[in-house]
C-alpha cells in the first residue's frame, strides 16, 4: 500500500532530524518544569485532589499554546518543502498518489507528534508518582491526555493543510505565522463570538443570538479545548458555566468533534489544492 | 509522424506499439508564460528516443506532463496507453524516472532510497545489485547529504531502474557525471534498451543524444521543430560532409568533380578537400582517388550535432534570448 511506504520514508527522515525531536521533546520540558515548580502551590487549594486536578488541567492550558508552534515546526516542510528540494519530484514520480502523499505526511508527522505528547505526559505521570503529590488522577489525566493528543492532531493537520496548499518554504512559514497568530495570539484579547457579535449586531443589526457566539468562540481550536478541559476536570477556566439545557454544540463534550473538524477540513482543502497543483 | 516501423519488434517485453503519445498539447502557465505549444508526437515501444532543445525551450514542462507533474492546459498525453490526466500512479509502476531538479533525503542512506523505490513499487531488486550497477555500492550506507553531484545522480538513475522499468523517462540524465560516469550510463541505457525498454532521454548536450539514440526529437520555444533519425537529419543539412586527403605529391588531374555526390574540390598543393553531399559519397571518393594517387592522411568531418542543432534552433530564436549551448567535449 502506497499510504504505507509514504510514511515508512518519512518517518526514517524524520526520525533522524535532530531539530525535530528538540522540538517534540520541549512540551516534556515545560510540562515537567511547570509542575515541578507547581508543587509548594498545593497548599492553596481546598483539598489535595483539587489541587493536583488543577495542575495538571494547567499542563493542558499550556500545552493549548504550546503545542501549535510544536506541531507547525514539525510538519509545515512536510510537502511544501520537498516541493522546493524537488524530493517530491521523486516521491510524486513513484506509484503514489497525491492523496497517498498527504495522507501518509499527515500519518507520520502525527505520529512523531503525538509521541511528543506521550513524552509529555509521561514526565507528568513520573513526576505525580515520584514527588510529593498527595494523589494520582488516573482517568482525568487519561482524559486530557485524550483531549490533548486530538488537539495536537488536530494542529497537525492544519500545519500539513498548509504545506500541501502552498509551493515553497517561505510560503508554508508565512501562512503557519498567520494562523497561529490569528488561532492563538489574537484572540486571547478578544473572542471569535465577540468579534461575529459586533458584525452581526453591530453592522448588519440582527437581534443578539448568544448561542451562536459561544459556538463559534468554542469552534476556535484552543478556546475548544479548554471548554473541553472543564468538562473533564469539573473546574472552570473559561469562567463560563452552561446550563446543560443548551444546544449540544455548545456543551463540553462536543469539544472532541470540533476538534476532529479541524483535522479533516485543512486535509481536505490542503488536498484539493495539491491534487491540481503543478509540482515542477 | 508515427515512427513504429523498425522498432516495433525490438521490444520483447510485451506487445506495445506506442509508449508515449502527444496530441495537441499545450502548457501555459500562470504568468502567461507558454512553455509548450501545440505539441504532437509518438515514441515507440523499444526506441531510444532524444530529446533536445535549448535551455527554456520546454523540453522539461514537456517531460514533468508527462510524469504527471504538471497538467496539461491544453491536449493529451498519453503514457504506456494511459491518460496522464486519469488515474496515472498506477502507471508509473511500470515507468523509471530521473527528473530534473529532484532533490534526494539527505538523511538517508543510498541503498534506503533505493529500498524506498523497491517498496512503493513492490519490485523485487535487490538494492545492493541496483547500486552495483550505478557503481555506488561502497557507498550504500552513507547518508546522501554528503553525496556529490555526480553520486547523487548516480543514485537517482539506480532508483529509476528499480523495477526494471518498461519506459525510462530521463530528463538530462548525464548532468554532474563524469566522463566515465557518462560512458557507464549510455552502456546501461543500451542493454536496456536492447532488452526492450523504451528510453526517452532529453538532453541539451548533444553529443550524447548523438551517441546513444535512434531518434531525436528538438524543441525550440516550445514547439518541436525537428523529428526524425539523427542520419536522416543529418542527410537533410547535406554539403558539410567535408573530406580532407593529404597525397604524397600534388595531383595531376582527379576528375573527381565528376562523381555523383560532390560539391566543391579544393586543391593545395598535395592536400584535397572535398564537401560532399552526405557520408555516404565519401567511400567513393576516397577509392577514385586512391586509384589515382598515394592517400598518406584522411581527415573526414561530419556535420556535427551542433550544426544540425542551431539550424533547426536558429530562425526561432530572437537575438536577445539566445540560449549558449553546451559544445561537445
Amino acid at each position: 500500500m502506497s499510504v504505507a511506504d509514504v510514511i515508512w520514508k518519512d518517518f526514517l527522515n524524520v526520525r533522524r532530524s535532530k531539530g525535530i525531536w528538540i522540538a517534540g521533546s520541549t512540551y516534556a520540558v515545560f510540562a515537567g518544569l511547570f509542575l515541578l515548580i507547581q508543587r509548594n502551590q498545593l497548599r492553596f487549594y481546598e483539598t489535595g485532589r483539587e489541587g493536583v486536578i488543577a495542575t495538571v488541567s494547567q499542563v493542558n492550558s499550556l500545552g493549548s499554546f504550546f503545542v501549535p508552534i510544536v506541531a507547525f515546526v514539525v510538519a509545515y516542510l512536510a510537502i511544501a518543502g520537498e516541493r522546493e528540494t524537488g524530493s517530491a519530484k521523486l516521491e510524486l514520480g513513484l506509484p503514489n498518489t497525491r492523496r497517498d502523499v498527504l495522507i501518509g505526511k499527515f500519518i507520520s508527522r502525527s505520529f512523531v507528534m503525538v509521541l511528543s505528547v506521550v513524552l509529555a505526559y509521561a514526565v507528568v505521570v513520573a513526576i505525580l508518582l515520584l514527588t510529593s503529590y498527595p494523589v494520582f488522577p488516573g482517568p482525568t489525566l487519561l482524559a486530557l491526555f485524550g483531549l490533548m493528543t486530538l488537539y495536537t492532531i488536530a494542529y497537525v493537520a492544519i500545519a500539513i493543510g498548509i504545506s500541501a496548499a502552498v509551493a515553497t518554504k517561505a510560503r508554508a512559514a508565512a501562512v503557519g505565522f498567520g494562523v497561529y497568530f490569528v488561532l492563538n495570539v489574537l484572540l486571547l484579547f478578544t473572542t471569535l463570538g465577540n468579534l461575529i457579535r459586533r458584525l452581526h449586531v453591530g453592522v448588519f443589526g440582527f437581534s443578539e443570538t448568544p448561542i451562536l457566539y459561544q459556538f463559534a468562540s468554542q469552534f476556535v481550536p484552543n478556546e475548544g479545548i479548554l471548554v473541553g478541559i472543564q468538562s473533564i476536570t469539573g473546574q472552570s477556566v473559561t469562567g463560563r458555566e452552561l446550563p446543560s439545557s443548551t444546544a449540544f454544540y455548545v456543551q463540553p463534550e462536543f469539544m472532541p468533534v470540533v476538534l476532529c473538524v479541524w483535522i479533516v477540513v485543512p486535509l481536505v482543502v490542503g488536498y484539493y489544492r495539491f491534487r491540481r497543483a503543478d509540482v515542477s | 509522424m508515427l515512427e513504429i516501423r523498425k522498432y516495433f519488434m525490438r521490444g520483447n517485453k510485451y506487445k506495445r506499439v506506442t509508449d508515449i503519445d502527444l496530441n495537441g498539447l499545450r502548457k501555459e502557465f500562470g504568468n502567461g508564460v507558454v512553455a509548450v505549444d501545440d505539441l504532437s508526437f509518438s515514441i515507440g515501444s523499444g526506441e531510444i528516443f532524444g530529446f533536445l532543445g535549448p535551455n527554456g525551450a520546454g523540453k522539461s514542462t514537456t517531460i514533468d506532463i508527462l510524469l504527471g507533474y504538471v497538467a496539461p492546459t491544453a491536449g493529451h498525453a498519453t503514457v504506456l496507453g494511459q491518460d496522464v490526466c486519469d488515474n496515472f500512479a498506477p502507471t508509473r509502476n511500470r515507468i523509471g524516472i530521473l527528473p530534473e531538479g529532484y532533490g534526494l533525503y539527505d538523511r538517508l542512506t543510498a541503498r534506503e532510497h533505493v529500498e524506498w523505490v523497491v517498496r512503493t513499487k513492490d519490485a523485487a531488486d535487490d538494492p545492493n545489485t541496483i547500486l552495483e550497477r550505478v557503481g555506488i555500492a561502497d557507498a550504500a550506507d552513507r547518508r546522501v547529504g554528503g553525496f556529490s553531484k555526480g553520486m547523487s545522480q548516480r543514485l537517482a538513475f539506480g532508483m529509476a531502474l528499480v523495477g526494471d522499468p518498461d519506459l525510462l523517462l530521463l530528463d538530462e540524465p548525464s548532468s554532474g557525471l563524469d566522463p566515465t560516469g557518462i560512458q557507464e550510463m549510455r552502456k546501461t541505457i543500451r542493454e536496456l534498451a536492447d532488452d526492450g525498454t523504451t528510453v526517452f532521454f532529453s538532453s541539451h548536450v548533444l553529443s550524447e543524444v548523438e551517441a546513444v539514440c535512434d531518434r531525436v526529437g528538438i524543441m525550440s520555444e516550445g514547439r518541436l521543430v525537428a523529428l526524425d533519425e539523427i542520419d536522416a537529419l543529418r542527410d537533410q543539412i547535406g554539403g558539410s560532409a567535408r573530406l580532407t586527403l593529404s597525397l604524397e605529391s600534388p595531383p595531376r588531374s582527379l576528375e573527381l568533380e565528376r562523381l555523383r555526390g560532390v560539391r566543391t574540390v579544393a586543391i593545395d598543393g598535395d592536400t584535397v578537400s572535398v564537401d560532399c553531399r552526405s557520408g555516404a559519397e565519401k567511400v567513393d571518393v576516397i577509392k577514385h582517388v586512391d586509384d589515382r594517387a598515394a592517400i598518406t592522411d584522411i581527415v573526414s568531418e561530419e556535420p556535427s550535432m551542433e550544426d544540425l542543432f542551431n539550424r533547426y534552433t536558429e530562425g526561432t530564436h530572437s537575438e536577445t534570448d539566445r540560449q549558449i549551448l553546451e559544445v561537445p567535449q
